[in-house]
């Protein structure tokens, strides 16, 4: 894992950071401020970003690459468009992380470390911050919930016609 | 709490896991392998395990990641995504979950890469297959039909079992004149895929064309046993046995193709020139006792056959 940090890397990272949904709601400056615990890292190959069953308190967007999510060793899902997040759930409640995301060629992420919010400035500054940061993620666990309950529903669908109960053919 | 003849059993499996991923690498079994390890590291992960049994499991992982770095095929694999670090997979207590991400991720590797050669090898067959078929095709109508007869023949032993291919290959030979070898083609596709109406028209076509109508007679009686009676097809077999001067099967046959479709005028001529003339077949009144049904011949209604015109 490589991380970057100078001044150059600053403005592309700025850059990066206001093209990103989630990330639309906040002004330049504060984008600016958020920036101070921002980085990008490089991973390789079966690196891994987030790993299941420790803490975090990082936000990942994906820049470019791709990412495997796995748990107990089963893969979920795979993270492969440029402004996926990931390791959002977290930092809302604070809980282990739920699953690894592992990359599956050289990825690149941009790693919000979200205990920023604390120092970011007036009380008023990190409340507002923290109130864009939480609405951000609370639409994006929305979407995943959503498409979470249509596959839900397909794969009851499928499951009853498959193996239908007892008594019925 | 795990009781102690849990841990031992636990161990035991862990152990016969390792021990099974080991061997399924040293046999180039790369999947079963890691699927086994991925298992045992898991298990060995969620489960207290003491003492020596312990230490086994520990030796037993950092061996097997060893052993797996070695592979020729994981480092085929490793260097098709560029990685470059000598070690991929580094075992150490309590880190299993990293290994166990690092195997999923390759594995899926392993099948992408695997998905892909085969998705090549496909599109291979296939550009052979059609590059013969198109060779013999061109062979024929350069005039070069001994070596057409032969390409076509070399497609029909590599793919004939595949749909279609032998009824394109027939046809190709029934337009070279080739009606015999057409006829075999046809034979054999109506063989392997007996639901395929194309093998039976261009069965009774190469028959005709070869001048065989008994050829040609139970090619349409096997289309009809498939498909079961279509207007056309009765009608089709009336003029068939006309030709064959069956007067009598040409006039069941007509008067079949009529009762499933009565708009069809010809099959009403073939019944009156087949010498019952003055037939009046909506009436039905005094009508000679025909020959019985065939069984399964149908209750009347069209059937969902395919014509075959010929």
């Amino acid at each position: 894992m490589e991380a970057s940090q100078n001044a150059k890397d600053s403005e592309t990272i700025l850059t990066l950071l206001a093209k990103m949904p989630m990330l639309k709601m906040f002004t330049r400056p504060q984008l600016a401020q958020i920036l101070k615990f921002t980085k990008i890292y490089v991973y390789e190959f079966g690196e891994s970003i987030i790993e299941e069953g420790h803490t975090g308190k990082t936000i990942h967007i994906l820049i470019s690459g791709s990412a495997l999510v796995v748990k107990a060793g089963v893969k979920l899902g795979v993270l492969d468009k440029p402004g996926d997040i990931f390791g959002e759930m977290s930092v809302v409640d604070g809980s282990l992380r739920s699953a690894s995301v592992v990359a599956r060629r050289k990825t690149i992420c941009l790693c919000i470390n979200t205990a920023f919010i604390e120092g970011i400035g007036t009380d008023q500054d990190t409340i507002l911050c923290q109130n864009i940061l939480f609405r951000a993620i609370s639409e994006i666990l929305a979407a995943r919930l959503r498409s979470m309950n249509e596959e839900n529903v397909r794969l009851r669908a499928k499951l009853s016609k498959e193996c239908p109960p007892p008594g019925k053919k | 709490m795990t009781s102690i003849s849990d841990m031992i059993a636990s161990a035991r499996m862990i152990k016969g896991e390792a021990s099974r991923a080991k061997s399924y690498l040293m046999r180039y079994d790369l999947p079963k392998s890691i699927d086994l390890m991925i298992s045992a590291l898991h298990a060995k992960s969620e489960t207290p395990i003491v003492s020596a049994d312990r230490i086994d499991i520990e030796l037993m992982a950092r061996d097997y990641c060893q052993e797996f770095d070695r592979n020729q095929y994981v480092r085929e694999v490793l260097a098709k995504v560029d990685y470059s670090k000598p070690q991929y997979l580094n075992y150490s207590p309590e880190k299993e979950r990293e290994v166990i991400n690092r195997l999923v991720v390759i594995r899926e590797k392993m099948e992408e890469i695997e998905m892909g050669e085969q998705a090549k090898k496909q599109k291979e067959l296939l550009e052979k297959r059609e590059a013969l078929i198109a060779q013999g095709e061109e062979l024929i109508r350069s005039g070069q039909l001994p070596k057409a007869r032969v390409t076509l023949k070399r497609a029909a032993e590599q793919f004939g079992r595949e749909s279609g291919v032998l009824a394109r290959v027939g046809k190709a030979l029934l337009d070279a004149k080739e009606a015999k070898d057409a006829r075999e083609m046809f034979l054999q596709a109506i063989d392997l895929f007996p639901k395929d109406p194309d093998g039976y028209s261009f069965l009774v076509e190469a028959c005709l064309a070869g001048e065989d109508l008994p050829g040609a007679e139970d090619a349409y009686l096997k289309a009809i046993k498939q498909f079961g009676e279509h207007p056309q097809t009765c009608l089709n077999l009336a003029k068939l046995y006309l030709r064959m001067r069956n007067r009598d099967k040409a006039e069941e046959f007509a008067r079949r193709a009529y009762e499933l479709d009565n708009s069809l005028a010809e099959a009403k001529t073939i019944m009156e020139s087949a010498g019952y003339g003055g037939y009046d077949m909506d009436e039905r009144e005094e009508r000679p006792a025909g020959p019985a049904r065939k069984p399964g011949s149908g209750t009347g209604s069209p059937s969902s056959g395919e014509v075959f015109n010929v």
